[in-house]
This record gives structure tokens, C-alpha cells and sequence, in this order.
């Protein structure tokens, strides 16, 4: 027992950061649970993914697709040209992902402001590099076969997850740039 | 904290990104694999064991490589599959957060 309570001094820091994560990613992924009940109880496709399919739809466009279509339905959103579309469900919308950033930077920084607004602004920063990942990818999808696709896909897949470590890699710097010692 | 010796910056975020890209290639064959059979490949039972079976084997691997002790490589990864329970494709993520996690702790 006694060297429980030696282990549990010892390593006091990094088991405050476990607690202060599970805490703040179970709380987050709960609302966000209960979002998606209530509007599945409704009969409507969630806000995020609608808004990510339809932000990567002006992406797409912007990137130079022609004839880019846009359509939703309850279980996802389809854009893309006509035979060639990206299915974007809602586990593609990126913000369970970017719940387990905002649970890392209060994990590692607490309860702060800066850690919430950190957070805060990372939920918008990891969805505007998954808008750019999924409209890069129905852009590309016009110009190449399957093998070209599946290594852009791989490409953008690091690029969302590595997005997410950048961010925590940079987090120090964001911490002393916004007042902190 | 008594973790282990963690190996130096720039062995660690190499083998992290190796980890990371390691990981998400498993990933994307299966999804692909998805599309190209019509059906998922993670439902036969066994394809979904062997499945999770490499992705933690590749966690447990990461972590003992940055130079985690035992003990704590089972607790960092058992720590990502909480995680990655309640939100799918975070085990990879939330393996690498711990382990920058703790090196950060242990640093400062």
C-alpha cells in the first residue's frame, strides 16, 4: 500500500494529466453523444458533418471541379462529380478527433483559459485541415485511377492525424505566446 | 516519474511519425479493402481480431521502442484503447498524445 502511495507521488504529474484528459474527453464525446441522439430522434443529418461536406464542397469547387454536386441524406453526405463521389459520414467529420486534441491540451495544461481557449480554436484549426483533406481529395479523385486515390487518401489520412500532433508539438510555443511562463 | 528511459527528441518524433504512418496505412487497406469487396472485411470475426491484434502489437511496439518499461507499456496502451472505445480511429493519436504527454511531464 505503502508503495502505491510512493508510485502515485512519484509519478503525480502525468497521472494528473490522465484525469484531467479522460475528465474532458468523456465529458465532450457525452454532449456530443447526446447531440447526435437528439437529432438523430429528429430525423436530421448533424450540423458538423453537413457543415464539413458543405465546406469541402466549396473547397472542391474552388480546387476546380466542374460539375461538383452536393447531396444529404440522413446517414451522410455524397459530393463530387457525377460516378466519382466521396462519402462523408459521420465519423469522417473529424470532431472526435478533434475531441481527443481539446482532452490532450487541458491533459496537459489544466482547467486554464489558455488551455480552453487553446482548445477552444484547435476544434475549428484540426476541422479547417479535414475541409482541406476532404476537399483535396474529391479534387484529386477527377484526376486519377484507384492507386493514385488510395495513396492520396493515406496521404491526407496522415495529414489530419499528423495536423494533431503538430498542433500538440507546437502547443508550448502557443503557450508562451499567448502570456505564459 | 519512473516510465523508462525515453529515447531523444528526434529519435522519438521519427519513430512517432513512423508509428503514425504505420498505422494509418493498416487502416486505409482495410477501408479500401471495404470498397473493393463490397462488403466490410472487419465483420468476419478473425479479420476483426487480426485487425486490432496488429494495431495494438504496432502501439506496443512504439511505445517499448521510445523506451517505455513494460509496465508502463501496458498502461499507456491500455490507456489508448479506453480512448479509442468511446471514439473510433483515436487508438494510434491517443497512444502517441500519452507518450508526448509523459515526455513532456517528465521533462519539465
Amino acid at each position: 500500500m505503502e508503495a502505491l502511495g510512493i508510485w502515485i507521488r512519484s509519478n503525480r504529474a502525468f497521472l494528473g494529466f490522465v484525469v484531467r484528459f479522460l475528465v474532458t474527453f468523456f465529458l465532450l464525446s457525452f454532449l456530443y453523444s447526446l447531440y447526435l441522439v437528439v437529432v438523430k430522434r429528429n430525423g436530421d443529418l448533424d450540423m458538423v458533418t453537413y457543415w464539413i461536406s458543405r465546406l469541402s464542397h466549396e473547397t472542391a469547387l474552388f480546387m476546380g471541379v466542374a460539375d461538383c454536386e452536393w447531396s444529404c441524406f440522413l446517414d451522410g453526405c455524397y459530393v463530387g462529380r457525377e460516378g466519382r463521389m466521396v462519402n462523408i459520414l459521420e465519423g469522417c467529420n473529424g470532431l472526435r478527433l478533434a475531441i481527443v486534441y481539446a482532452a490532450y491540451v487541458i491533459g496537459i495544461g489544466g482547467w486554464t483559459w489558455r488551455s480552453l481557449v487553446q482548445a477552444f480554436v484547435g476544434l475549428f484549426v484540426v476541422q479547417l485541415f479535414n475541409v482541406v483533406r476532404i476537399g483535396s481529395l474529391i479534387a484529386l479523385r477527377d484526376h486519377g485511377g484507384d492507386t493514385y486515390f488510395f495513396f492520396i487518401k493515406y496521404i491526407f489520412g496522415v495529414f489530419i492525424y499528423g495536423s494533431i500532433v503538430l498542433l500538440w508539438i507546437l502547443k508550448p510555443r502557443i503557450d508562451r505566446w499567448m502570456g505564459a511562463k | 516519474m519512473d516510465g523508462g528511459q525515453i529515447v531523444k527528441a528526434r529519435s522519438f518524433w521519427l519513430w512517432s511519425i513512423g508509428f503514425l504512418m504505420l498505422s494509418m496505412f493498416v487502416s486505409i487497406v482495410v477501408g479500401e479493402e471495404k470498397h473493393a469487396l463490397g462488403f466490410d472485411p472487419l465483420g468476419i470475426h478473425w479479420v476483426r481480431n487480426l485487425y486490432a491484434g496488429i494495431k495494438i502489437a504496432l502501439g506496443l511496439a512504439y511505445v517499448r521502442i521510445v523506451g517505455f518499461n513494460w509496465l508502463w507499456v501496458a498502461g499507456l496502451v491500455i490507456f489508448a484503447l479506453v480512448v479509442r472505445t468511446f471514439a473510433e480511429g483515436t487508438f494510434t493519436v491517443a497512444l502517441i498524445g500519452a507518450a508526448m504527454a509523459y515526455r513532456t511531464l517528465a521533462r519539465n
